[in-house]
């Protein structure tokens, strides 16, 4: 906004300037698209009540009961920690050749939990969250030309399901792990997504898939935010 | 000139005041999120938040939002309004931070820009640049001048989202920008 009383900013001066030139760069160095939507996917519940943009299917949540949500999610953030922590560069993790072969019993498992959210779900799963599968998946069919927010959004929520499943049922959040990799083969949360699977093949106690999945990770995305949250995965 | 057509970086449009928005009128949480998250982190960052640490303060900032939303009154802007919580948010984390420094004897907080895979060098460079330059201002300069300079707030808007009369905020611009000028003229003097 331009006020006529306020002086000449530095940054709009077209004439050379090293400060104003630095000063443009600055204007300039935004999130990626990955950290954005990374930091979507951590926010969750708390974006999620009453948003209805694109939020990917996810429920509306109202009242008190989000007040809680949005709690529950900045808790849980910590608690389930991973990827949602914000992990310093170091170097393990997984891949993402492993990622797209979910088994019948994952799918079946993932399918159960969807239609039947567990009773120890954290407060923040919406999850009627086949609709929110059915809904980008309508999307993704009926509109090819889909603004790269809006996939990244629906990404976060697929993601975000799987994470929310990791304790309760690590076959359900393995499977949508594998479902986020066939559907969003270039997707922004790659990362993201090999996180989860790491952790949820630990947690099935298939740890040398883990290990060569953690290995082909850090090859792959040498220095990742998420090095650290791999390596506890693995451990 | 609107700025953003002088600059090759938009920034958000400045929306009309609103007027004491009603449940219907105010706009929800994600819809603050979608337009103005990556400014929200741009400011956050600007602002001395070391990059590790920069989805953290932003996750807080929009929990804070939710948590403040429905009290928000239009009294101000929404963009105004967002700047303040990002300069709380921000201000309480550099103590957080300061004080854990203190009790682990000083490790440092960052570990360099998460996506420093993905950047380009020269653009991780021109970052560290002025960044360091930003870190030669106190506090309260180095806000008005991120607000002005970066984030393309009139002065009004600095001196409400900053809670100083319009005369202190015009002095600390104008101090901010000779100490960057006399930093960037010494550099230049002692490069061979």
């Amino acid at each position: 906004m331009i006020d006529p009383d306020d002086p000449p900013r530095l940054s709009a001066t077209p004439q050379d300037s090293a400060l104003g030139d630095l000063l443009r760069g600055a204007q300039g160095d935004l999130p990626s698209e990955r950290e954005l939507a990374a930091l979507s996917l951590r926010l969750g519940a708390t974006l999620g009540a009453g948003a209805g943009l694109t939020t990917g299917g996810t429920a509306a949540r109202t009242g008190g009961a989000f007040a809680k949500l949005a709690a529950a999610t900045v808790v849980t953030v910590g608690a389930v920690g991973l990827w949602l922590a914000h992990g310093r560069p170091a170097g393990v993790a997984a891949t993402s050749a492993a990622a797209p072969h979910a088994s019948a019993q994952e799918s079946a498992a993932a399918s159960k939990e969807v239609a039947e959210p567990s009773a120890t779900s954290l407060p923040a799963a919406p999850d009627s969250a086949a609709p929110s599968v059915a809904a980008s998946a309508a999307v993704s069919t009926s509109k090819p030309v889909m603004a790269k927010s809006t996939l990244a959004v629906d990404e976060a929520s697929l993601l975000e399901r799987a994470r929310r499943e990791l304790n309760a049922n690590p076959a359900a959040a393995l499977a949508l792990t594998n479902e986020h990799s066939t559907r969003f083969p270039n997707g922004v949360l790659a990362q993201e997504r090999e996180v989860i699977a790491i952790a949820a093949l630990r947690k099935l106690g298939r740890g040398a898939e883990a290990d060569r999945r953690a290995a082909s990770f850090a090859l792959k995305y040498p220095g990742s935010a998420h090095a650290r949250a791999v390596s506890t995965a693995t451990q | 000139m609107p700025l953003t057509e002088l600059t090759t970086v938009s920034t958000p449009e400045v929306e009309p005041r609103l007027e004491q928005p009603s449940d219907a009128t105010r706009p929800t949480v994600r819809q603050v999120f979608d337009e103005h998250a990556r400014f929200v982190w741009r400011t956050v960052r600007h602002l001395g938040v070391a990059e590790s640490d920069i989805a953290d303060v932003c996750q807080d900032v929009f929990v804070a939002v939710h948590r403040k939303l429905a009290g928000f009154e239009g009294r101000s802007g929404l963009r105004t309004w967002l700047y303040a919580i990002c300069l709380r948010v921000c201000s309480e984390h550099r103590r957080r931070a300061y004080n854990r420094r203190e009790r682990a004897h000083a490790e440092p907080l960052s570990d360099g820009p998460l996506d420093s895979a993905q950047q380009p060098d020269t653009q991780v460079e021109q970052r560290h640049r002025v960044l360091a330059l930003l870190d030669l201002l106190d506090e309260d300069k180095r806000v008005v001048l991120v607000l002005y300079e970066i984030e393309g707030l009139t002065m009004k808007e600095v001196a409400e989202v900053v809670g100083c009369p319009m005369q202190t905020a015009y002095s600390r611009l104008h101090a901010a920008r000779e100490r960057l000028a006399a930093a960037l003229a010494g550099e230049k003097k002692h490069k061979p």
